[in-house]
């Protein structure tokens, strides 16, 4: 059904006492804040060591594509930092009192950089887009719950008939039935309005030319080594137009040196934050006190299974694996930064259930039992390729688990990647035994935790990694995802307590995310629908 | 028919000797008499010993994660009394992985020697004494490969195959035998006109017997030197792809990748880069030396 997905690579963090989603993250204007005059002008420079995976809002599942979509497109509605929805290209909106009708009124005048118009047309051809099958979108679960969505996805019907566009600024949603967070995926990658014309044109290549309507614009990307967004001088609201003249990324450095060029003021964001090795030498230096920036947000990080097939299929094999591993020597690994979780929805998020304990202490024993039990002779187990991305603290977490692993019988072998490839295998359903990754909710709602990673339906879209398919757990999730939050929780709470006795996932923390920011850059903040929001960033 | 053949044994058997007389020592006292020379071979010496009894030596185990092996901040323990060289960022010791990597590291880039002198050997011998089209087209394959970026080669051929140890030798040998190809070519192409190559023709050996049997013990000398000198490349090829990631995959400890891994650390952690860095300087240095030695000793006129 629906698909939330943010797929990131773990950082380092700071275990913060309390840890609440308080994502009122530093200094962020927020759009509709009243603005002091703040100057306009300048480049920042932002290191990423893995290049962005794409630039097309309907293909994108990772923070990173996502923070550079959100700068070039626009939604109709967008998020303040703490989840408030707010209107965006629409002026205006309304739910019918029965949830099942949406009317968004589209402000006039906004235009695409080719000069195609933002209008109800262009938004109801964005979200067809993603729900049409040919365009393969990881987002295709988003929108099913709209009249007529279902029949279009599967190929039986030529448009989604529940979207409708009575005039050009006015695009009207007809819902199957009330989704509580319908108005949440309005507000993402996957609800923005795309150029028919340009898409068209472009075809594949629509994901590295984008052509949009946000406060940048693309200019250049050479893969691999750098991309360059500026401000566009067509972006429709003048008040809330981006004060950087560009951001500049560098793709491909090492971290270190990136950390180097950041303390020497070369760069002012290190998009991959404060690497690992260096996070206690940094945070204890009193000259950096200024650059360094503590923003927690509602993330997991955990090795998930895929259930679908072997060794995994079998249940006592991952229950195995689940008690070999030692989750104090990995938070230990990631500098001790990091809260460490027994559960899927992090804390901040409705659902969170403060009943589950938060560690859980190794035991091989039990585990080469189980193997025993799973029909490997005793002390052996069986083979697997564990997944991972290839930037800190990727390798030195993947080499303690697969001893922690070998430890019991397992024979693992790592496979090591880039970012940016290791989403499209894992999205591709039947290329990973296992894996660790990090899932961020996008907007702090259980629909974003938990129902888009275990709900059947997005096997196939790709987000439940875990490939779980379980049929009571699914009624459950659906049924809650429909309901009024209060009502809600304790339909998530159960199916939490299920989806975690059958063991898809090990979960091992939540993350709080230290970011280095050189203090000449104001307005910069992090967010978990955003990640960072280049059109708030300015130089003082 | 049997005079004939006395002669011509005869004719066979008289060249050896010449390289041996000539300044009237013998190689080894003419190498011995070079400080630099004894220098590598102590060197190469002193890294077969820790390849072939080092891992004997190792004070613990190199794939052990000691829970002791990282501070309580999880960083790597700097050199001390439990770990002499310190540990690494999974808290494994360096020492024990470092005298384990080394038979790694040297195994790899003795194999992919081997075998790339050995490719050099048959194609350089070919070429330089068949000479005409032989020549060409070998020199000419020489030539185009020689063009390709050899990084770029051994990336394409990792993400083809799976990088195994069997298959990382085979990706060195390949880019490593271009140079000693062509010297070996120029002095056999050189001895082809030499009178014993001559005489022997003359007397009806086979080109096969003749290569066999008289030009290639000649140029042996030329080949144990070449063989040394292009050990220094293959030794540091081993740890560029280790470096960046294609070569030999971690746990498994050798030199290129924990230079990698210590990379990351370079300001945190300085004594995860500085050891196998040092025994990769001393590897090619005392490789080199040898080499030169060698050369010198064998043949003083090329000094």
């Amino acid at each position: 059904m629906r698909l939330l997905s943010t797929l990131r690579r773990p950082a380092t963090y700071v275990a913060a006492a309390g840890l609440t989603l308080a994502m009122v993250g530093g200094s962020a204007a927020a759009h509709g804040a009243v603005k002091r005059a703040i100057p306009n002008g300048g480049t920042a420079t932002v290191t990423f060591q893995s290049d962005f995976n794409t630039l097309d809002p309907a293909l994108s599942t990772d923070v990173y594509s996502n923070s550079v979509i959100h700068a070039l497109f626009v939604n109709l509605v967008e998020f303040e930092p703490g989840g408030k929805i707010v209107p965006w290209a629409a002026s205006s909106w309304t739910v019918a009192p029965n949830g099942l009708t949406y009317t968004f009124h589209i402000k006039p005048g906004i235009q695409f950089t080719d000069g195609e118009p933002v209008n109800a047309q262009a938004f109801a051809y964005g979200i067809e887009r993603v729900l049409n099958p040919a365009t393969k979108s990881p987002g295709s679960n988003y929108f099913l719950d709209v009249v007529g969505a279902p029949q279009f996805a599967a190929g039986k019907a030529k448009t989604v008939s529940g979207i409708s566009t009575p005039n050009a600024s006015t695009i009207v949603f007809h819902l199957i039935k009330p989704e509580r967070v319908f108005i949440d995926y309005v507000g993402l990658q996957y609800g923005d309005a795309v150029p028919a014309k340009a898409v068209t044109k472009e075809g594949a290549n629509f994901a590295h030319q984008p052509v949009g309507d946000g406060p940048f614009m693309l200019q250049t990307w050479v893969p691999g080594q750098k991309l360059v967004i500026v401000k566009n001088p067509k972006y429709f609201d003048k008040a809330q137009a981006a004060h950087l003249n560009s951001v500049v990324f560098q793709i491909g450095g090492q971290s270190e040196v990136s950390l180097l060029k950041a303390e020497q003021g070369q760069v002012d964001v290190l998009g991959d934050l404060i690497p690992p090795a260096d996070f206690a030498s940094v945070d204890s230096n009193p000259k950096w006190k200024p650059y360094v920036n503590l923003d927690p947000i509602a993330a997991d990080e955990f090795i998930y299974f895929d259930e679908g097939k072997a060794p995994f299929n079998n249940m006592d094999v991952r229950e195995a694996a689940y008690w070999a591993i030692d989750q104090s020597r990995i938070l230990q690994l990631v500098a001790g930064q990091g809260a460490p979780t027994g559960q899927i929805i992090p804390p901040g998020v409705p659902g969170h259930d403060s009943s589950i304990p938060n560690t859980f202490k190794q035991n091989v024993a039990l585990a080469k039992q189980l193997l025993v039990k799973a029909g490997y002779k005793a002390g052996t187990g069986p083979a697997a390729t564990f997944w991972v991305f290839n930037t800190a603290p990727g390798p030195v977490l993947a080499q303690a688990i697969q001893q922690e692993l070998d430890q019991v019988g397992f024979k693992i072998t790592i496979k090591s990647v880039p970012f940016s490839t290791l989403v499209s295998q894992i999205t591709q359903i039947p290329n990973v035994q296992f894996g660790i990754i990090g899932w961020v909710s996008q907007y702090p709602d259980p629909v974003s935790s938990i129902s888009s990673m275990f709900e059947t339906a997005r096997i196939k879209a790709g987000t439940d990694l875990a490939d779980y398919n379980n049929a009571a757990v699914n009624a459950q999730l659906v049924k809650a995802d429909a309901l009024a939050i209060n009502k809600a929780v304790p339909l998530y709470e159960a199916a939490q307590k299920t989806i975690l006795s059958n063991y898809p996932w090990v979960p091992l923390y939540n993350q709080v995310e230290a970011n280095f920011v050189n203090p000449r850059l104001g307005g910069f903040s992090q967010d978990d629908s955003y990640w960072f929001d280049y059109a708030n960033w300015y130089i003082k | 028919m049997a005079l004939n053949a006395d002669v011509a044994g005869a004719q066979e058997r008289a060249p050896v000797a010449d390289l041996e007389v000539r300044g009237g020592h013998t190689p080894w006292q003419r190498f011995r008499r070079s400080p630099l020379a004894m220098t590598g071979l102590v060197l190469c010496g002193l890294l077969i010993l820790v390849a072939a009894f080092g891992p004997f030596l190792a004070p613990h185990n190199p794939y052990t994660q000691f829970q002791n092996g990282l501070t309580l901040e999880g960083a790597p323990v700097p050199p001390g009394k439990l770990f002499p060289l310190g540990t690494d960022p999974n808290g494994r010791d360096v020492l024990s992985r470092l005298l384990y990597g080394t038979r790694v590291s040297l195994g790899i880039a003795i194999f992919a020697n081997l075998i790339s002198i050995a490719i050099a050997t048959v194609l350089g011998s070919l070429a330089g004494y068949f000479g005409g089209v032989v020549d060409t087209l070998v020199m000419r394959l020489t030539d185009v490969l020689q063009s390709v970026p050899v990084l770029l080669l051994a990336g394409f051929a990792a993400t083809v195959f799976r990088p195994s140890i069997t298959i990382i030798i085979l990706i060195i040998a390949f880019v490593a035998w271009y140079y000693p190809a062509r010297v070996i070519r120029g002095e056999v192409l050189a001895l082809r006109h030499r009178d014993f190559v001559q005489s022997a023709r003359a007397m009806g050996a086979s080109n096969g017997r003749i290569l066999l049997k008289h030009v290639v013990p000649q140029v042996s000398g030329l080949i144990a030197v070449y063989a040394t000198l292009n050990f220094s490349y293959t030794i540091l090829f081993t740890s560029a792809l280790s470096f960046i990631g294609i070569g030999v995959q971690p746990p498994t400890p050798d030199w290129g990748n924990m230079i990698a891994q210590g990379s990351e650390y370079m300001t945190a952690a300085p004594w995860l880069m500085i050891f196998p860095g040092i025994a990769l300087g001393l590897a090619v240095l005392g490789f080199n030396l040898l080499g030169d030695g060698l050369r010198d000793a064998y043949d003083p006129r090329s000094r």
